[in-house]
Parts: structure tokens; C-alpha cells; sequence
């Protein structure tokens, strides 16, 4: 139709008001975002702390792989090592504290009662942080291995068991403790982790030698192992409200 | 439509919070009455699936209370919600919203007019933390009615509001139980004596009573009596009976109190309200009943 004819037509006569516009839009059949769109959702709802963190550890180590934080003679690539595991067990406790925070902000009922309930949500920030720890872990395994002796192996060892050893000590004690008290408890474990290895990078050399290759090997099948038993008890919880004597109301 | 829970119990060790709970909910406002420990936001959790029952089963229309299809015809109001503290009502609606699947144009639309309708529009871009109980309860009930819920589970949905908001929330919600399944719990009776067309009365993890007011209140029907008398006479009758209200008078001490038969010479049979029943089956046992 010409549309010259069109306006004509819509000058000429006034168009008739819409009926049952609104029962026709409460019926109407909206379409639910897809799982995908979930997932992009989260992203924007981790905290910044988290990405800034992520991001100044990411911006060390590339500092590290251009040569500009140089330690002192043969020992800087481990030097390297010692600096990053030990700041590591504060990304763990970053990223599991996150997973906490429907607890602490008294939000876990709510959540548990939508369509994309709890477990969905702590599954997918799970996921998130995790990918971003795991990219993270790698790419200054590969800086941290190229500047020393330590081979991909051990190096690959010295920074994912006190990463793994928070992770696992937290998630334990999420699944015992709730809210603050649980937050709290993340913390102390993050601190002794890192504590531990700089006491011990500093005073027992021994123990960072290749004949405890084995030992550190054994502690990170440990950590994989009850880190997987943990995170499913962990979803295994968020999918029912804890029963405490104030419920039975 | 059709929300039917059978059998539904929920035991804490040697505790039975929910006993053997049956219902068939239709489309209507129901209103869940019960004193403190009596069950009730047990029995609500579980319909909403944050509480997994012992025995027992719930299904909407044949959906399970555990699939993800059941949550999205549920819009819940815990007693009680927190929210993140950097969240502004609007950033609080957009994240409810994501959760229960709205696009996020949707999402952004309904927000406003979800807001609009609680009277929030105006500080939708302040913190929940500025807010008082009043309006963090409205955004409450804002947050549940996102996704038009077709069971709609509302656990004290007027606390913390003053009396022209109570009014008007009841009013919303008698509308909103026109088109579907409205379960309110609170203690304020007259507020469910004005908009349950169903009431639901728990007691020990038990529903005692179930059906219109005048149902339910037909169990008090001539037990309710009034008089003034003595101090001295007060004091025995209280003693003996569940007493209702007492007001001291000009000519001695005024009770109304529900009793099988005449307390007094004085007593004057009354009719019957839903807080007398109330207050017959939640107050103190009186060895005189």
C-alpha cells in the first residue's frame, strides 16, 4: 500500500482502543531465559573484589614474565613460586566466600524458591571463578616454570597445593558452619595456608626438594579428591534449608 | 488449577513439626492461622520447596514441587529476607527477576511496574539498606509477584506495616487471589477475617480446622460470653477460663471469655469472632473448659 494511502487512512479515521490488551498480555506466553543467559547474568553479580584481585594477580605475573620484579641471584624464579603460593590461598578464600554470600546476606531463602534456585546459582559462580582461577593458575605455571629449575611439574605443585589445601579447608568449613562464622573461618584457613608456606619456603628448603616430589603429589590428589566430595556436599546443602529451632514456627 | 498436598509430614529428630498435612488449594486467598511453633512456616517452606518433607508430596497441576517448572508458578515471601548491601530496590527486583527467568527487558518493565504498585518508584535507585521495615516488606511482596506467580505463599506479608498500608496490601491481595492460589500466614486475624475466602487453622504441626469463617467459627458459636463483674469475681473466672479481653470499667472489670456453658450469672452469650477462636485454641488450657 502506498504510503501516502496509509497516513490518508490513519489521518481519516481514529483507530479503535486494543481489547482485552491485558488479559491478552497476562497470557501471553513470555520466553524464560536460557541457561546461557543465566550464566552471562552471574558474571555481573560476582563482586568486583574478586575481578580486581584476579586481575592485579594477573598483572604481577606478567610484570614477573617481562622481568620486572627480579629477585636476587639464582633463587628469583623460585623466589616467584614462594610469593605467589603463598598469595594464592587469598584467591581460593575470595572465591569461595562468594559462594557464601546468600548466606550472609540472609538471602537463601529467597533464592532457594526461584526458578534458577540456589544450587544453580552457586553452581555457576562455581564454575565462573574456577575457570578464571583455573586460566589464571596455568598462565603463571607457564611465567613461574620457564623462570625456574622446578620443571612444569613441581612448579605446577608448589602453586596448586595451597590454592587446593584453601579451597578444601574452607569448603569444610562451610559445610559445618553457616553465614559469618563460616566467612570467618575461610579466613583463618586462608591465613595459615599462606603462613605455612612462607614459614616453610623460608625455613625448610628440604621439603621443596624433588624427593618430596611425591609427598606434594600425593597432597594434591588428596586436595582433588576432597575438594570434589566437598563441593558436593556443598550443593547437596544448598538444595534444603538447614533446620535449626527457630523453623518450627 | 489445582495445588494439592497430601499426607505431607516433617519430622527434626523426635520433632514433628508437620503432621500428615493434606490439602487441596484452588484458586482463592487462603489464610493459615496457628501460634508460634504450630507449624505453619514449615508447612510453607515446603510448598515452596526451601524444605524437603519427610513423606508426603506436593504437586501444581501435576507438577512437582521440585521441578524447576513448579518454581516458576511460585512467588514466595519468607518471613523474613535479607538482600546484598550494595542493591538498590531496583538492582534487588533485576536480580529476583534473573533468577526466575525474565528476559531482562521483561524484567526491567515489570521491575517498575512492580515498584510503581508498592509505592517504591520513587527511591527504586536507593539502597535497601536506607529503607525501613515497611518498605523493605513491600519490596518484598513486590519481588514475589515478578514472574505472576500462580501460587503466590506470603509468611506475615503485612509485619511492619502501618494500618493504611495493611489496608491496602489486603486489598491487593484479595485481588490477587482472584486469579490464583493466595496462602497467607499472620497473626493478624482480622486481616485474614477480610480476605481468606478459605481459612487454615494449625495447631501442634496439625490442621484442625479448615473452611469458610463461618465454618470454623461455628465451633465457638454460643460459647462466647460476655459480663462485668468484681474484681474478686474476675480473678476466679479468669483463673477458671480462656478469657478473651478484659477491660476494667466504671462498673468493675469487663471479660469476654468462650466457655461451654454460662461462666456466671452475669454472662451474656455474644457472637462469635474468629480472634475468639484464636484466642480459645492458642491461649493458655483452662481446667474449667
Amino acid at each position: 500500500m502506498n504510503n501516502k494511502v496509509k497516513y490518508a487512512l490513519k489521518s481519516a479515521f481514529e483507530a479503535p482502543k486494543p481489547k482485552k490488551k491485558d488479559s491478552f498480555l497476562k497470557d501471553f506466553n513470555y520466553p524464560k531465559t536460557t541457561n546461557q543467559d543465566f550464566l552471562i547474568s552471574q558474571i555481573s553479580y560476582i563482586r568486583k573484589r574478586v575481578w580486581m584481585f584476579s586481575f592485579l594477580l594477573m598483572a604481577a605475573v606478567i610484570l614477573a614474565a617481562t622481568g620486572v620484579l627480579k629477585g636476587q641471584g639464582n633463587s628469583s624464579g623460585a623466589m616467584l613460586i614462594w610469593i605467589f603460593s603463598a598469595i594464592l590461598p587469598f584467591l581460593a578464600l575470595l572465591t569461595v566466600t562468594e559462594l557464601t554470600r546468600s548466606a550472609c546476606c540472609c538471602m537463601v531463602e529467597l533464592e532457594m524458591s526461584c526458578r534458577y534456585n540456589l544450587a544453580k546459582i552457586v553452581i555457576t559462580r562455581a564454575s565462573v571463578l574456577g575457570a578464571v582461577n583455573f586460566l589464571l593458575l596455568i598462565f603463571l605455571l607457564a611465567v613461574a616454570s620457564r623462570k625456574s629449575d622446578f620443571g612444569v611439574l613441581r612448579a605446577g605443585l608448589y602453586l596448586f597445593v595451597p590454592y587446593m589445601l584453601t579451597c578444601m579447608g574452607s569448603l569444610l568449613i562451610m559445610n559445618k558452619l553457616d553465614g559469618r562464622e563460616g566467612v570467618y573461618g575461610c579466613g583463618a584457613v586462608a591465613v595459615s595456608v599462606s603462613l605455612t608456606e612462607g614459614i616453610l619456603s623460608m625455613t625448610k628448603q628440604l621439603i621443596f626438594s624433588e624427593s618430596f616430589t611425591l609427598f606434594w603429589t600425593v597432597l594434591f590428589a588428596v586436595c582433588v579428591w576432597s575438594i570434589t566430595v566437598q563441593i558436593r556436599q556443598y550443593i547437596r546443602k544448598t538444595e534444603e534449608f538447614l533446620w535449626n529451632s527457630l523453623l518450627i514456627d | 488449577m489445582e495445588l494439592i498436598v497430601d499426607r505431607l509430614t516433617k519430622h527434626y529428630g523426635d520433632i514433628i513439626a508437620a503432621d500428615r498435612i493434606s490439602l487441596a488449594l484452588h484458586q482463592g486467598v487462603y489464610g493459615l492461622l496457628g501460634a508460634n511453633g504450630a507449624g505453619k512456616t514449615t508447612l510453607m517452606r515446603m510448598l515452596c520447596g526451601v524444605l524437603r518433607p519427610t513423606f508426603g508430596e506436593i504437586h501444581f497441576n501435576g507438577i512437582d514441587v521440585n521441578q524447576a517448572e513448579y518454581r516458576d508458578k511460585l512467588g514466595y515471601l519468607p518471613q523474613e529476607f535479607g538482600y546484598y548491601p550494595e542493591f538498590t530496590a531496583l538492582d534487588f527486583m533485576l536480580y529476583m527477576a534473573v533468577l526466575k527467568g525474565l528476559p531482562k527487558l521483561r524484567a526491567i518493565e515489570k521491575a517498575h511496574e512492580l515498584l510503581a504498585l508498592v509505592s517504591l518508584e520513587n527511591v527504586a535507585k536507593k539502597k535497601i539498606k536506607t529503607f525501613s521495615g515497611g518498605m523493605k516488606q513491600r519490596l518484598g511482596i513486590a519481588q514475589a509477584l515478578l514472574n505472576d506467580p500462580q501460587i503466590l505463599i506470603l509468611d506475615e506479608p503485612t509485619a511492619g506495616l502501618d494500618p493504611k498500608e495493611r489496608v491496602r496490601f489486603r486489598n491487593m491481595i484479595s485481588k490477587l487471589g482472584e486469579t490464583r492460589i493466595v496462602l497467607l500466614s499472620t497473626h493478624i486475624v482480622s486481616d485474614i477475617e477480610n480476605i481468606a475466602s478459605t481459612i487454615l487453622v494449625m495447631k501442634n504441626g496439625q490442621m484442625i480446622h479448615q473452611g469458610s469463617l463461618q465454618d470454623i467459627i461455628r465451633v465457638i458459636e454460643h460459647k462466647v460470653w460476655v459480663c462485668t463483674v468484681s474484681q474478686a469475681k474476675a480473678d476466679e473466672l479468669m483463673r477458671a477460663y480462656s478469657v478473651i479481653n478484659v477491660r476494667q470499667d466504671e462498673g468493675g472489670v469487663f471479660l469476654r471469655m468462650v466457655c461451654d456453658k454460662r461462666p456466671c450469672p452475669e454472662a451474656v452469650e455474644t457472637s462469635a469472632s474468629l480472634e475468639d477462636l484464636y484466642l480459645y485454641y492458642f491461649s493458655e488450657e483452662k481446667t474449667g473448659e
